[in-house]
């Protein structure tokens, strides 16, 4: 971890990446309040809420910790909320990012937050509601014989967007935001029926789904007007028994999954897809793309170590870095890009060289 | 055609001709299919055991896992829990497994296998195993004890208390109530206890019967959970999830109709073990109050 807050690291030929700032998230430093509380107030996109192993935050990319607690047994993170929850909720207390309480939810189960929108999993794992944070209203719910495996809302459309959720018996519905059932998807799986991930692209025109076994399939559906339609699928090589990364780029132009060696990327203009080998498991794809038109990812590596890769769609170099630490936080924003390792965030600067 | 006929006969035959095993040692049923708890059904059963190792109920394939890794964006309230497909279109769930004591690597289990522990990860109040049991087949939530061994238990179910109500008027039933001529809904606040619980709690029954002179108005049977038009619905009667249950009045057994004169109606209640208590409620005309 010491080598990355020393040096420089290059990024292939062309790019290197600079340290610019490193910030200690252990309780050393008190926090001032009133300072954090003015910076809340000025800034509204330029800061990430994060969590480490058992601490969470919030953080602007100037390198000032805005706000830091232990988590309590979860905790569910937006841009501008938080919900640091125990093993058994039965309500949601809704905090902002400076730790005042805005609101409580009577909603037994889990909360979590996708594209700011909140939601709660019912103890079963087989329920979801929506809940509208201002007025504190449930906005719809939905219940399944089955066990909910996944679940994809898209960016552009907060608050009034079409969600998908993938089920362990193989299907997937597509709700609209009221909760109706627009359309239930389940492909003729071959073999055992079962949903492993699904994923909504940005504008919601595209939905991709991985689901069976033997073989696993991952099929692209075209959604326009409440209809969904098949475009293509693809039988994978890999027979992954758990949840699979899959992923969407910003401006629906890649979708991104996890597979045996490593990450594989699908170009949808071209429906042309490249692997990229990786030793370790995948862990967390990015959706935005840095100002060179990288791609990030971070694996578990065998040692149990995590590194971040980077990698330029079209070309077969995967640029990685080792970050020594086993927990692990990963933003990008145009040049920048923003690591938490243990218990330090540490932001660096790309360069073109 | 019904599902729940056709449910009972595929696991009479598949219980019939695989020999299904309980997944701890020894099984002390905490939590019973359809358990109400708020506006939340539970899906399977939660069980205690004195070693904590979990084994699978028949041999069968690991077809999904959750390892709450830490990147995960939806948190999981099942814990760490794996799902096994078994023969006969049958899968087992087994939820709050101790995140350390389950490896993804091995795919095949025998019934001695050990699957891991039990836990305390999810939505748990303790260390226990959560059992579900889903029938591929017939996109549904079975009711585990419908194919596990017998659950030995002399326990009888108590009939705590029976309640007509009508226009927001509520009327709890003594052996014989006066009653005034109307249609009236059917509550009744009824449980069941098991011998080996280690402490003072309460266990849903699994049929309930209500008759009306010598026909039946309702009988709800927490069999099986299924999705109808876009609703939970549960038993052979499709009785809505939402509606079985109703906080503070018990159970929704539909509608008497009260025409004067004297009538009965007679509640049976069985649990699983084939217990059964039962009670007859009498009516009398009400005079009306000039």
């Amino acid at each position: 971890m010491l080598y990355f807050f020393l040096f420089p690291v290059q990024l292939g030929k062309e790019i290197i990446i600079k340290k610019d700032w490193a910030l200690p998230i252990l309780p050393i430093l008190p926090i001032d309040e009133i300072e954090v509380r003015n910076r809340l107030a000025q800034e509204d996109d330029g800061r990430e809420a994060f969590h480490s192993d058992d601490i969470f935050g919030v953080v602007d990319w100037e390198g000032n910790l805005l706000y830091r607690d232990s988590v309590s047994y979860g905790i569910a993170l937006s841009d501008r909320f938080f919900i640091n929850y125990g093993a058994l909720p039965d309500r949601q207390v809704i905090q902002t990012q400076d730790g005042r309480i805005h609101s409580v939810v009577q909603e037994k189960g889990y909360p979590f937050f996708l594209q700011n929108r909140l939601f709660i999993l019912d103890p079963n794992g087989s329920a979801v509601c929506e809940y509208d944070i201002p007025t504190k209203k449930l906005i719809w719910e939905r219940k399944f014989a089955s066990i909910i495996t996944d679940i994809a809302v898209s960016s552009k459309t907060q608050g009034k967007g079409i969600t998908v959720v993938a089920l362990l018996n193989g299907t997937q519905f597509v709700v609209n935001p009221q909760g109706k059932t627009i359309d239930v998807l389940a492909g003729d799986d071959f073999g055992i029926p079962v949903s492993f991930a699904c994923a909504l692209s940005d504008s919601a025109e595209h939905i991709a789904v991985i689901s069976g076994l033997d073989p696993q399939i991952l099929r692209l559906y075209d959604y326009d007007k409440n209809v969904c339609t098949l475009i293509k699928e693809w039988k994978l090589e890999s027979s992954f028994r758990r949840k699979i990364l899959l992923q969407f780029s910003d401006s629906d132009k890649y979708l991104m999954f996890e597979q045996t060696n490593g990450l594989s990327i699908l170009e949808l203009s071209t429906g042309e897809i490249m692997s990229y080998d990786v030793a370790g498991r995948v862990i967390d794809i990015l959706p935005g793309m840095t100002e060179q038109g990288l791609l990030g990812f971070s694996f578990l590596g065998s040692t149990g170590e995590v590194e971040f890769a980077f990698i330029l769609p079209g070309k077969k170099q995967v640029f990685t870095l080792k970050s020594g630490s086993s927990s692990f936080f990963f933003r990008t924003r145009g040049k920048e890009i923003m690591i938490g390792l243990d218990k330090w965030i540490v932001k660096f600067n790309m360069d073109t060289g | 055609m019904k599902k729940t006929p056709l449910l009972a006969v595929l696991l009479l035959f598949t219980t019939f001709i695989f020999a299904y095993r309980w997944p701890l040692d020894s099984n002390i049923v905490t939590r019973l299919f359809a358990s109400c708890d708020g506006r939340t059904v539970s899906h399977g059963i939660e069980i205690i055991g004195n070693n904590g190792a979990v084994r699978p109920i028949e041999e069968g394939e690991l077809i999904f896992f959750s390892d709450s890794l830490r990147s995960a964006a939806i948190p999981s309230t099942l814990g760490t829990f794996a799902v096994l497909e078994h023969r006969g279109n049958l899968r087992s769930v087994y939820t709050h497994l101790d995140p350390g004591s389950f490896s993804p690597e091995k795919i095949r289990y025998s019934s001695s296998d050990v699957l891991g522990s039990a836990g305390t990860s999810g939505y748990i109040p303790g260390k226990r195993l959560g059992l579900l049991i889903y029938d591929r087949e017939l996109d549904q939530l079975v009711n585990p004890l419908l194919i596990l061994p017998e659950l030995q238990d002399q326990s009888v179910p108590v009939i705590e208390k029976v309640l007509l109500k009508s226009n927001d008027q509520k009327k709890y039933l003594e052996d014989t109530t006066a009653l005034l001529p109307g249609s009236y809904q059917v509550f009744a606040d009824v449980y069941d206890t098991a011998e080996k619980l280690p402490y003072l709690q309460t266990l849903p029954p699994y049929r309930l019967i209500l008759h009306s002179s010598g026909r039946i108005v309702t009988e709800l049977v927490l069999s099986s959970i299924h999705l109808k038009e876009g609703t939970l619905v549960i038993g052979e009667e499709e009785t809505p999830v939402e509606d079985m249950y109703e906080d503070g009045l018990g159970y929704a057994l539909g509608e008497f109709r009260y025409t004067g004169g004297e009538m009965s109606i007679e509640l049976t209640v069985e649990d699983f073990s084939g217990n059964s208590a039962q009670k007859v409620f009498s009516f009398i005309p009400q005079v009306r109050k000039e």
